[in-house]
C-alpha cells in the first residue's frame, strides 16, 4: 500500500483479484526414481503454466453512510463525514458472500437492506469493468505498455 | 572467480554496457498527493521510491530535538515483492542491513540538507527499494534528492550517488544484481557534485 486516498478496501481488492488472475504457476511434475530420490520436471517453455480461474473471486464494495444516504467509493474528505460504513463482499453474479459494519456510528436495518442492494448493484458493474480491462490487457500480450509510476 | 565472467573479451559487460556506461535513468517527482514531498527512480530494473515529509514539529520524544537545527529521520526498507524470493517482511527496526542502511541515509544528507534553518524541527526520508536489480542504496539517494527538492527543502548541493565495482583491473560503473553478486569489491558513493565533496563511501569486499 503506498497512499491512501481513501476507500482502501475496494480498492485492494480489486488489485487482488486482478493480481490473482495475473498469476502464472510454472507446470512441474515430480518423478521418482529407483533409489527413492524424487527429481523435478519442469517444462522447457517458460510460458507453459497453470492460469487461475478467479470467475468466483469476490470484490469489496464500500457503502459509507453520509447524513441519511449512502456513497460508494468514498474519498478521503467523504470518510471523514461518515461515521458508519459497510463493507460488502460481492462475486460477479451478485452473490453476497461476506458483510462488515465498520465505524462508530449506527445503521439502522432498512438502510442495511438499501446498501446491501446497491452494493450488489455496485459490485456486479466492477466485476464486469473489471473483467473487460483484464481481458483487453491480456489480449495485448507481450506488447503491452508497462506504465508504473512514470506513465 | 566470476569476476572474469563480468567483461566479455570485447569489452561488454553481460547485459552489453561498457565499464563506464550507466543503466538507463528514468525519474518522475510528485508521484505522491499527500506527501510533502516525493520521488520516483528507475535505474535499469531498479526501482526505488522515496517520499519526504517535513519540516514539521517533532514526533516523538520531544527531548530529541535538537536545539540548533533540524533532525533528519530516514528508514529505508526493501518491499516484499523487490527481489526474486519472497522477503519475510521483517519490522524495520529489526532488519539490521535496512537500520544500517538508514543510518547512512542520515549521515548523508546531514551533509546535505541545510539544517541549521529549522531548529527543533523533523525531517522525514523514506526510501522504499520497489525492485532490487543492484545499486538498490545508490538509487534510494537519488531518489531522495528528488523527493527533497520536490518537497522545496534547502539543500547546500544535490545528492548524487553511484555504485562501482572492479572486473579483472577494469573498474565498472553503477552495478547490476548479478555484477554485484558476482564477489568482487562493491563500492557506494554519495556525491555533492558541485563542490565536489564526498557525503558517503562505502567500500566492502570478500576475501
Amino acid at each position: 500500500l503506498l497512499e491512501c486516498g481513501g476507500n482502501l478496501f475496494d480498492a485492494i481488492s480489486i488489485a487482488v483479484k486482478a493480481a490473482l488472475f495475473n498469476t502464472r504457476i510454472p507446470k512441474v511434475q515430480v518423478s521418482e526414481d529407483e533409489e527413492g530420490f524424487k527429481e523435478i520436471e519442469l517444462s522447457d517453455d517458460p510460458y507453459d503454466c497453470i492460469r487461475l480461474n478467479v470467475d468466483e473471486v469476490p470484490c469489496i464494495v464500500t457503502l459509507s453512510k453520509i447524513g441519511y444516504r449512502h456513497v460508494v467509493d468514498a474519498t478521503l474528505q467523504e470518510e471523514a463525514c461518515s461515521l458508519a460504513s459497510l463493507l460488502i463482499s460481492v462475486t460477479s453474479k451478485g452473490a453476497l458472500t461476506s458483510l462488515k459494519k465498520v465505524g462508530k456510528g449506527s445503521l439502522d436495518p432498512e438502510s442495511i437492506f438499501e446498501m446491501m442492494e446497491t452494493g450488489k448493484r455496485v459490485g456486479k458493474a466492477l466485476h464486469t469493468a473489471l473483467q473487460k480491462v483484464l481481458d483487453e490487457e491480456e489480449s495485448l500480450g507481450s506488447s503491452r505498455q508497462k506504465v508504473g509510476f512514470l506513465g | 572467480a566470476a569476476a572474469g565472467e563480468l567483461l566479455s573479451d570485447e569489452g561488454y559487460r553481460a547485459d552489453g554496457r561498457r565499464p563506464t556506461e550507466l543503466r538507463k535513468v528514468r525519474a518522475r517527482m510528485g508521484v505522491f498527493a499527500q506527501a510533502d514531498g516525493s520521488a520516483y527512480i528507475e535505474q535499469g530494473n531498479t526501482k526505488a521510491l522515496a517520499v519526504v515529509y517535513g519540516p514539521h514539529e517533532m514526533r516523538g520524544s520531544r527531548s530529541k530535538a535538537l536545539p540548533d537545527r533540524a533532525l533528519v529521520n530516514c528508514q529505508y526498507s526493501l518491499a516484499t515483492f523487490s527481489s526474486a524470493e519472497r522477503r519475510r517482511q521483517r519490522p524495520p527496526a529489526g532488519d539490521r542491513q535496512a537500520a544500517e542502511l538508514a543510518l547512512h541515509l542520515r549521515q548523508t544528507f546531514e551533509a546535505a540538507i541545510l539544517t541549521t534553518l529549522y531548529p527543533r524541527s523533523q525531517i522525514d526520508i523514506y526510501v522504499q527499494i520497489l525492485q532490487a536489480d543492484g545499486g538498490n542504496y545508490c538509487a534510494g539517494v537519488n531518489a531522495a534528492t528528488l523527493a527533497l527538492m520536490d518537497a522545496g527543502i534547502p539543500m547546500r548541493d544535490f545528492v548524487c550517488a553511484s555504485s562501482a565495482g572492479l572486473a579483472e583491473d577494469t573498474a565498472l560503473a553503477d552495478l547490476s544484481w548479478p555484477e554485484e553478486a558476482a564477489g568482487g569489491p562493491r563500492l557506494a558513493l554519495a556525491l555533492l557534485p558541485a563542490s565536489g565533496q564526498v557525503a558517503l563511501l562505502q567500500l566492502s569486499a570478500r576475501l
